[in-house]
């Protein structure tokens, strides 16, 4: 009989899970270490805590390879643990002024204030496999190191280079760029608290794709500017950093620093609308956990173009963009088509058989 | 016996943009639609008038004078600014099964309704003809399925029933009734047109209101659309407000006219008095360039 | 119990019942709503669970807001207490609360099904929790959510009817299988899960109280005991359940139950079972019995 007489169920579900278990250990391969995965694969850690909305590296390390290297299954591991946690509080904004960049570039001028600063940038590698890496090789790794670092000691991931002025502050105070409205603090949607309502806040819709599926913001975006709808942008800037977290200190009331977070934000230049009496460039945001810069400007552009009224393409219509760019959601519910339907598919047959026999008449 | 009037719009104002004392007080005017202090859009500006039972009223102005917008207004598709409107019915307005409230609706401003007792208004007391085919239809839905919406929306819930009465409408507006089960999007203009008709008057509402509806249409398939106008008002004793550009569809359908500029009330009166002896210096422009 | 569910047994940190209490508080908020409008769907702040979104994450959170040490669960799926995806919910909610499973109906406090209702009446004791893929019944005349929740406000329901018309008009008959709209306390279209038709009227006046739940939605709903429940239907084409042509359980022998048909493809036949798995077992002692 199949399928509907899965008795036994409990011990086929443990025994598949056992069987994935041992695809994860069949190989001869030494095991992997957290620390590994954090260090070397960092990228794939940085994506896994924007998506899975937890800043925890080691978190998100220990997901990758409980995952095996599935990172919408990592994210989804790190967000459901994050939502056993309590909210003890909010921080307070972050000012990214204050980052402390390792890298930052604009496309829109050839020089600006503080210089373009390449940083760590895989923009200009040639796109070769190193052959160099294939062998693990411990005493390599360490002598390449050294090279690297010459007469640095005490390396640290980031040297405090000073405040940066930003790019579009420049256009700002020429009168070139349209305000985006800013939001009072205590008026903040908190997307993990409330469920999205449409039109839905500026606040609203940055938050849910901050944590959206990079490859989601990226089919959007790109669907935008090829042509269906094109916003026209230019990079305005694009910083690599580490900014401080500031929460009000219990005690003494006083902004206090809990740590750094690395993150990637974007801030496009694109068309000029009319604002007021005069024509002025519209600007998008983009901001995410990590290193990623396709996520960050895909998420300015989407957010650039989401305020064109009028809504004609999907990446125009907020409600589309923000209701399939969670990878979570969209990986959980494509995937729920394997669960039985049985009862209801011999619903629909009941109906196209007496539909049949109607028609026959 | 003098009736009571069906409708009454009250000093309604439609300002597109910010607005301002200027624009927005009853008692203030201005030359032309462009508020001169803060130079939003006037769409209309103070218009007052009353429908009668079994009256069929026009408005006719230049486009861009606000007839449009009046009447959308009136349909409760967009909001006006400011303003009143009140209605008398004392056929059945529906009930809705449980609120009461549609019932409240009569002598009250329906403009500050809720707006699940103005979409109750819309269904039950209004027939709305667009120049737009695509805006009153939709197309891809079959002719008689679009013509049974509007049932639908008074509550009708009887398919044999509803099916019955949409031949009987298409059969009254000449569309072949073999054609009832295809989308309308097969069909001509002027098929179109008479589909729509047939899908405002289905519900028998107390008030059709038609914007511009032969515009765009073949002087022969407009004769034909008039034709239908005419005689059903003659059948079905409803109150019509006639929007058009077109003189010519004024003369034939109205009794009373109310001519429009920049969004104001120029000249209101008996139709064949406004043609044969227009007061205003715009009235006279327009009967003379028609005739 | 395999290695990643143990270390979700209430010792390592986590609360009873996995969520923690300020979010279970406010899902029963939100619960409360949803009972106070019978079928209107309330929005809540839904979390993240260790189940993947469209596999039962709302059923489950609106489980582990109201479940309680004394209370009995049972889960369903497709009416049978083990189908995979029953075991597994099942297998998570006793390893976060540890409180008593059951497979048996009459004994349970608390029901958690996708896709059926269980044949035997619940009664006023008993809370049934629905997994719903779709909250909106609208969704399949209108996409964008903030044109459906106008529709609500509004009553305007006209598209609804006019897609069942045109139904009718092309296929002779309603082509709605399961998920089939109601009307609810005669304001509110509701989307019932993917119930088939046969448990529809289940939902009319019932002694229980029911509640929805739609996790990746984020929508609570909820059909308070004794609430009238009304398929839309025409006066002259009326709403119809499953007919299974005289066909009887070939276990227990029932005839009132909904089945499941099933193919032997060697022998060229098809076979019915009944779909409720309880239900037949208790059929079938009874014979015994007698």
């Amino acid at each position: 009989m199949g399928y509907i007489a899965v008795k036994g169920g409990k011990d086929a579900i443990e025994n598949a899970e056992k069987y994935l278990e041992f695809q994860r250990l069949k190989g001869a391969s030494d095991d992997l270490s957290i620390g590994q995965i954090k260090d070397q694969l960092y990228l794939a850690v940085d994506r896994i805590m924007s998506e899975g909305s937890l800043y925890a590296p080691e978190l998100a390390a220990l997901a990758f390879k409980q995952a095996a290297g599935d990172t919408l299954e990592a994210s989804f591991i790190l967000r459901a643990y994050r939502t056993t946690k309590p909210r003890v509080g909010y921080s307070l904004p972050c000012d990214t002024k204050k980052m402390k960049v390792i890298r930052r570039i604009s496309a829109a001028f050839k020089d600006i204030p503080g210089g373009q600063i390449l940083g760590p940038t895989s923009d200009y590698t040639l796109k070769l496999l190193d052959f160099g890496l294939e062998e693990a090789d411990n005493a390599k790794r360490k002598a390449e190191l050294e090279k690297l670092l010459g007469d640095i000691v005490n390396y640290k991931d980031y040297e405090d280079i000073g405040e940066l002025p930003r790019v579009i502050d420049m256009l700002r105070k020429e009168g070139l760029v349209i305000e985006n409205k800013r939001t009072k603090q205590e008026d903040i949607f908190d997307i993990t608290r409330e469920s999205n309502v449409f039109p839905a806040s500026r606040s609203a819709s940055l938050q849910t794709m901050a944590r959206g599926e990079t490859g989601g913001l990226l089919l959007l975006a790109y669907s935008n500017v090829r042509g269906y709808g094109d916003i026209h942008p230019a990079l305005g800037e694009l910083r690599v950093g580490y900014v401080p977290v500031m929460i009000t200190h219990p005690l003494t009331k006083e902004p206090y620093e809990i740590g750094k977070v690395k993150i990637t934000e974007a801030e496009i230049i694109a068309r000029f609308n009319v604002e007021g009496e005069k024509p002025k460039f519209s600007l998008g945001y983009g901001v995410c956990f990590g290193h990623n810069e396709v996520k960050a400007i895909s998420m300015a552009i989407l957010d650039r173009a989401m305020a064109t009224s009028g809504a004609k393409h999907a990446s125009n219509d907020q409600e589309f963009v923000l209701s399939h760019v969670d990878g979570i959601e969209s990986m959980g519910f494509t995937i729920h088509w394997k669960l039985p339907h049985y009862v209801t598919f011999l619903s629909d047959l009941d109906r196209l058989r007496k539909a049949q026999e109607v028609s026959g008449k | 016996m003098i009736k009571k009037p069906v409708l009454k719009a009250r000093n309604i104002t439609k300002i597109f943009g910010k607005g301002c004392p200027t624009c927005l007080d009853d008692d203030s005017d201005f030359e032309g639609n462009i508020c001169p202090d803060c130079k939003s859009v006037v769409g209309c500006k103070n218009i007052s008038f009353d429908l009668y039972p079994n009256e069929v009223l026009g408005i006719v102005g230049e486009s861009g004078s606000g007839k449009s917008t009046l009447v959308r207004m009136l349909y409760l598709d967009i909001e006006p600014t400011k303003g009143e409107m009140f209605l008398e019915f004392d056929g059945d307005l529906g009930d809705d099964g449980f609120s009461g409230l549609p019932a409240q609706a009569i002598g009250a401003n329906i403009f500050s309704a809720k707006s699940f007792v103005k979409r109750h208004i819309k269904n039950f007391f209004f027939g709305m003809v667009y120049q737009s085919a695509q805006l009153g239809l939709k197309l891809d839905v079959t002719a008689g399925g679009n013509i049974v919406e509007r049932m639908l929306m008074a509550n009708n819930r009887d398919i044999k029933k509803m099916r019955a009465r949409a031949s009987y409408l298409l059969g009254k507006t000449e569309i072949p009734v073999e054609r009832m089960d295809e989308p309308p999007k097969n069909f001509s203009g002027g098929m179109q047109q008479r589909v729509q008709i047939a899908k405002a008057i289905s519900n028998e509402p107390a008030i059709l209101l038609l914007d511009e509806v032969t515009t765009g249409l073949d002087v022969s398939v407009q004769a034909k659309v008039l034709d239908l106008i005419r005689t059903l008002q003659n059948e079905i004793k409803v109150s019509m407000l006639v929007v058009s550009h077109d003189l010519g569809v004024i003369r034939l359908l109205t009794n009373r006219t109310i001519v429009m500029k920049n969004g104001r009330i120029i000249e209101s009166g008996l139709t064949d008095q406004i043609l044969e002896d227009p007061q205003e210096e715009y009235t006279q422009i327009l009967v003379n360039s028609a005739l | 119990m395999n290695s990643a569910a143990e270390k979700i047994d209430g010792k390592n940190g986590y609360n009873f019942a996995f969520l923690d209490e300020n979010a279970k508080k406010e899902i029963r908020r939100r619960i409360l709503k949803a009972i106070s409008i019978p079928g209107y769907q309330v929005p809540f702040g839904s979390r993240e669970l260790p189940i993947a979104r469209g596999w039962g994450t709302g059923g489950l959170q609106i489980t582990l807001s109201i479940i309680g040490k004394s209370d009995i669960l049972k889960v369903i799926d497709q009416g049978c207490d083990d189908s995979v995806n029953a075991v597994n919910i099942r297998r998570f909610i006793k390893s976060v609360t540890g409180v008593e499973m059951t497979t048996d109906t009459e004994r349970a406090t608390l029901v958690q099904t996708r896709h059926r209702i269980p044949e035997k009446p619940l009664t006023k004791d008993q809370v049934i929790i629905f997994q719903v893929p779709f909250p909106e019944p609208l969704r399949t005349v209108e996409p964008s959510e903030a044109e459906t929740r106008r529709m609500h406000a509004e009553a305007d329901y006209s598209r609804m009817w006019l897609y069942l018309y045109e139904d009718i008009v092309k296929c002779g008959e309603i082509s709605i299988g399961a998920r089939y709209p109601v009307f609810v306390n005669n304001r509110y279209i509701m989307d019932p899960s993917p119930i088939p038709r046969w448990d529809i009227e289940k939902l009319n006046n019932s002694e229980c109280l029911n509640l929805f739940c739609a996790g990746r939605e984020k929508r609570i709903y909820a059909i308070p005991p004794r609430t009238s429940v009304k398929p839309l239907e025409f006066e002259d084409f009326r709403f119809r359940i499953e007919d299974f042509k005289g066909n009887k359980c070939e276990k227990c022998g029932s005839a009132n139950s909904y089945l499941d048909e099933t193919i032997d493809e060697a022998a060229g036949t098809r076979h019915y079972y009944c779909s409720d798995a309880d239900y037949c077992e208790k059929n079938l002692n009874n014979a015994v019995r007698k």
